[in-house]
Order: C-alpha cells, then structure tokens, then sequence
C-alpha cells in the first residue's frame, strides 16, 4: 500500500507491470471518467459506453506487458477509446452517421493532418479538453495526478466550499479510518 | 484525390487494413466530427455510479480484492489518508525494514529510509561493521565480550576473570552513520539507542567512581540505578549527570540548541557556568552557553527511538534537517526558506519521497536533484 494518488502515470504504469492491482485502479480512477465522456458524447448509450470501458480497461490489464504501453498513458488510452467508438456495431444509426460524416469529409476535399504524432498530439488536446466538465471531483483527481498537490485552500477554491470543511472533511475521514484500522497513532499535518 | 467511400474505409480501418494516408483520413476526420453534448446532461452519481460498477467488476474480475482506498470519494483526504495507510504498513513492517523498501522501492529518484547499522572502533582501532555482523561474539577487549544479541543490537559482558585496571583504559566508539541507528548495551547493563549521524565513546569497562561517556548527536539512555557511581554524558559543552534515568540527549552539530529530555528519574544539566536539575516532562535547552528549562511532550523528543518523526510547530529546516540524517541526503533552498511550521508525526520507515509530498500539500516544493532535494519557492 503506497501513496498512489501521487504517483505519475510512468510510475503507475511500472508498477501496472508487475501486476499491481491497486496501480491499476488508480489508473481506472484517474482515467474512467474522462473516457466515459468521450465516448458518451459521440456514442450516446450509456450501456454500450459502459460495454467499451469495461472491455478496454480490461485490455489494459490483459496487455500491462505490451510495450505499447511503456511511455505515454493517456495516448494509450484515448487511442484504445477511439477505435472502440469507431468500431461499434450495434448502432445502425449511430454507423450510418460516421458513415454520412466521413463521406461528407472527404468529399469536401478537407486536407487529413499527415502527421501520426500530430494527430494523436490533437487526440490529447481534445479529450483532456472536456476535463473542465467533469464532476468537481473527479476532474481534481486528474488534474491532481498532472499538476502536484493542492493545498486546503485550493482544494476549497476548486470546490466552491469554504477551507475550513475542506479540513473538516479530511479530519472526519481520518476519525473514521481511525476507527475502522483501530490504529494508534496518527499524522495530522495540518 | 480519388473519392474514397467512406463504408469502406472505415470498414477496413477497423480491421487494421488501411494505407496511412486513409489511415490519416479517418482520424483527422474523427478529431473534426461535430459530437453531441448529451454527457453535459449525464448526471453526477450516474458517472459515479458507473464507474464505481466498472471497477468493482474489474477487480473481481481480475482476482483481488478491492482496494481499500476506494472507501473515500473524497480526493485530498484519499490522498492524505493512503499516505497515513503506508506509514501504518511500514510501521507493522518494523521489523522487517528489507520487506518494507521493497515495497516502497519502485518510485525513481527516492531515497530508501535508514535502517540498523554502525560502526564499532575497538580500542585496538580496528573496525567493526555492525550491519553485516551475525549474531554472537563480534570482538575480545582483554576478557570483556562483544556479543551481537539482537538484530541492531550489541551488548557487552565482563567475564569474573578479567582485568578491570585495564579494560577501564580501553574505550570503543559505536558510530552511525546518515540513515543509520544502533542500540547498545554497556557493561553496566545501561541502554543506548543512537540516532542516524551520531557517535558515542565508552569506555569497556566503567571505573569505580564514575561512569562516563562522550556523546555526539542524539541518544536515548536507559541508565541503570547506580548510587555509588554517577552516571555521565559528555556532549557538545554540556555534562548531563545521572545515577539512573531514562533521557534523551539531542546534541548535533547542526542544531542551534542542546536539548536534553528527562523521561524518569532526575538529571543534572551542567555546563561551565551553571548546574541545573531536571524534573521528568522537563526539557534542558542548552543554547549559547545558557541553559533554560521547558515543559515539553517527551513523546516527540523519543519519537526517533520509536520508530517516528514527531514535528511540533517545527520550521521547514528544521524538518529537513531530521530528514536529511535519516534519508542520507542532503538539502539546498532556492529562494527563501519558506517560513510555515509543521506539526504532525509519521513512520520514519517510509521512502523520503511520501514525507516530502505531505510537504507539498503544506506549499512546500521540492525538486530531487542527484542526493538533494532542493526546495524551491
């Protein structure tokens, strides 16, 4: 057991690799809830989303050894939600619609971005776009996981709630794990 | 270009089998596709809900059972309390501090926390390194033994035959190094529990008169009652003078105050101008030559011996001070040296690295820079 919620993607996913189940869904944590908009927003079927996730997540812990895997997470990621959004077979309307889509694309002759590593770089930019829209919650867990540690204080300005619940909540959650660990002793850094 | 139909591109980039330039085509289109906003009026908990299924799911699936992290939706105190999770792992691990730094090891750029080990110079000068020693006799000083009886531990035993004049004359040292400690037994069966960074000299055997030894940095002694000969602890500008007593004594060099801890019994504090005694909860501050005497909790003066570090309104140098013997690192600062005060105890079995992203949620930044960790503004 360790401090997950501050280890880096790179170090989660070294830890992923030795078959780290807590590693593992900390990236579920961090990850879940961006994708699940994603894939929401242009496959708008909460089962089928949920279908996606499930089996790329478990992918995720099938393939931890593939070296695909080594260097950037979230481009792993968003690829994997992509081509699952792309390949979806039970919507007929939803297929037809890509299909009217994409047609109309490239007969109006639009210019494709050549570049992989541009277009993935693009892919980043616009699923990590819509992290504002998260739950309050949520987007503080990824954005805590990019951007080091928040303070009281910003923690409270993020959530539109005073510091003092911020410190009131963190000391009741330690009360109940005091509890619930039966442990004597505690840090309170606060 | 020709005009491509689009069932079939996307069709065959599904399956893999597609040229980079349509390759290009399909995503460069996906990255311009128009999506709905319907996830905008996707409630909170249906999100929450969802995803907490997925999870539970997936490890089930997976074969473990869920983490108990995952009790809290509330971030920072998950933060803070899988940080208090580890130091209660670490604690339990204690005894085995190999097991503990294996689980901690696989964050780069960490510094592993101290562990048993000394070095003993005999009064012959030769050395003797503590932390490989197995147990039983480490050394003869004329008829004294020198037993490792613990792990961490060396004690010493005259034997009824040996000649006392001379073992009286024959000193060791026991030295710790940065991220080390060691307990010792001397011959009178007092205790003494040395702190990382610190040294402590003794003869092999006490005179009749006095027992008398020579402390750098911190130790804690467990005095045995002796009525008829004082016992005596030499460090930096001051004489602590005991019949039997438990103490602390936090002497380093770095430090701008001696302090010295009473936990039992009564001490006497003296230095070239005064001689002052202590009561038990009291605490001798030795600071420029002046001795003043403070109530103090014992518990965060011993923390060390116990397995912790105990912070009371204590400044980031401070801080890091303690943490820099431990960890076997050094600090630099880069600007000012920030000015907030910590309170708060946690494992000192722990990597370095947990302790200082608990900082960081008190506005401390850091960058690990080679053996430093630099605090940046």
């Amino acid at each position: 057991m360790s401090s997950y919620e501050f280890f880096s993607d790179t170090e989660l996913i070294h830890l992923l690799k030795k078959g780290d189940v807590t590693a593992f869904s900390e990236i579920h944590n961090r990850y879940y809830a961006i994708l699940y908009r994603h894939a929401y927003n242009r496959l708008p079927d909460r089962e089928e989303v949920k279908d996606i996730l499930q089996e790329l997540f478990s992918s995720v812990w099938n393939s931890k050894n593939d070296l695909s895997l080594n260097t950037n997470l979230p481009a792993y990621l968003y690829t994997a939600v992509r081509n699952r959004v792309l390949n979806v077979h039970k919507h007929h309307k939803i297929k037809s619609d890509y299909i009217t889509s994409l047609q109309k694309f490239i007969d109006r002759e639009h210019v494709p971005e050549p570049d992989e590593n541009i277009r993935l770089k693009q892919l980043i930019e616009m699923i990590e776009k819509e992290v504002a829209k998260l739950p309050s919650q949520m987007r503080l867990i990824f954005e805590m996981s990019r951007n080091a540690h928040l303070s009281h204080q910003e923690i409270a300005d993020e959530l539109h709630i005073s510091a003092l619940t911020v410190k009131k909540q963190v000391n009741n959650s330690l009360k109940i794990l005091r509890v619930k660990l039966g442990a004597n002793f505690f840090m309170i850094f606060f | 270009m020709h005009k491509k139909n689009a069932e079939d591109l996307l069709r065959r980039y599904n399956t893999g089998n597609v040229s980079e330039e349509e390759k290009a085509w399909v995503e460069t289109w996906y990255l311009n596709m128009e999506p709905h906003t319907m996830a905008d009026d996707l409630p909170d908990d249906v999100l929450e809900h969802d995803q907490q299924e997925s999870l539970d799911a997936l490890v089930h699936q997976i074969g473990h059972p869920r983490p108990i992290r995952l009790w809290l939706r509330f971030t920072a105190a998950a933060a803070l309390i899988a940080v208090v999770l580890a130091g209660i792992y670490a604690l339990k691990n204690y005894q085995k501090p190999q097991q503990t730094i294996a689980v901690n090891r696989p964050v780069v750029h960490d510094f592993a926390p101290g562990s048993n080990k000394a070095i003993l110079t005999l009064s012959n000068g030769s050395k003797v390194e503590l932390t490989d020693a197995k147990k039983g006799k480490l050394a003869d000083e004329s008829g004294t033994s020198i037993d490792k009886t613990a792990d961490g531990q060396i004690s010493y035993m005259a034997r009824s035959a040996t000649d006392h004049q001379k073992n009286q004359a024959l000193f060791n040292t026991a030295a710790t190094p940065r991220g080390g400690q060691y307990q010792l037994v001397l011959s009178d069966g007092t205790k003494v529990w040395l702190n990382a960074a610190s040294s402590v000299k003794y003869p092999v055997e006490f005179a009749d008169k006095e027992r008398r030894v020579e402390l750098t940095g911190e130790a804690y002694f467990e005095v045995v009652h002796d009525q008829n000969r004082p016992f005596k602890v030499v460090s930096n500008g001051q004489v602590v003078e005991v019949l039997g007593t438990h103490f602390n004594i936090n002497s380093y060099d770095n430090e701008q105050v001696i302090k010295t801890t009473l936990l039992q019994g009564s001490v006497r504090i003296v230095t070239g101008v005064s001689s002052k005694m202590i009561k038990p909860g009291e605490q001798a501050q030795l600071k420029s030559g002046k001795v003043t005497i403070e109530h103090v909790d014992t518990d965060e003066a011993v923390a060390w011996k116990n397995g912790f570090f105990n912070f009371k309104d204590a400044d980031i140098d401070n801080v890091m001070r303690q943490l820099t013997r431990w960890y076997d690192m050094e600090v630099k600062y880069e600007g000012e040296i920030p000015s907030r005060q910590f309170t708060g105890e946690i494992s000192r079995n722990v990597n370095a690295r947990q302790i200082l992203d608990i900082l960081s949620f008190k506005k401390i930044h850091y960058r690990i820079d080679g053996k430093t960790i630099v605090i940046t503004p």
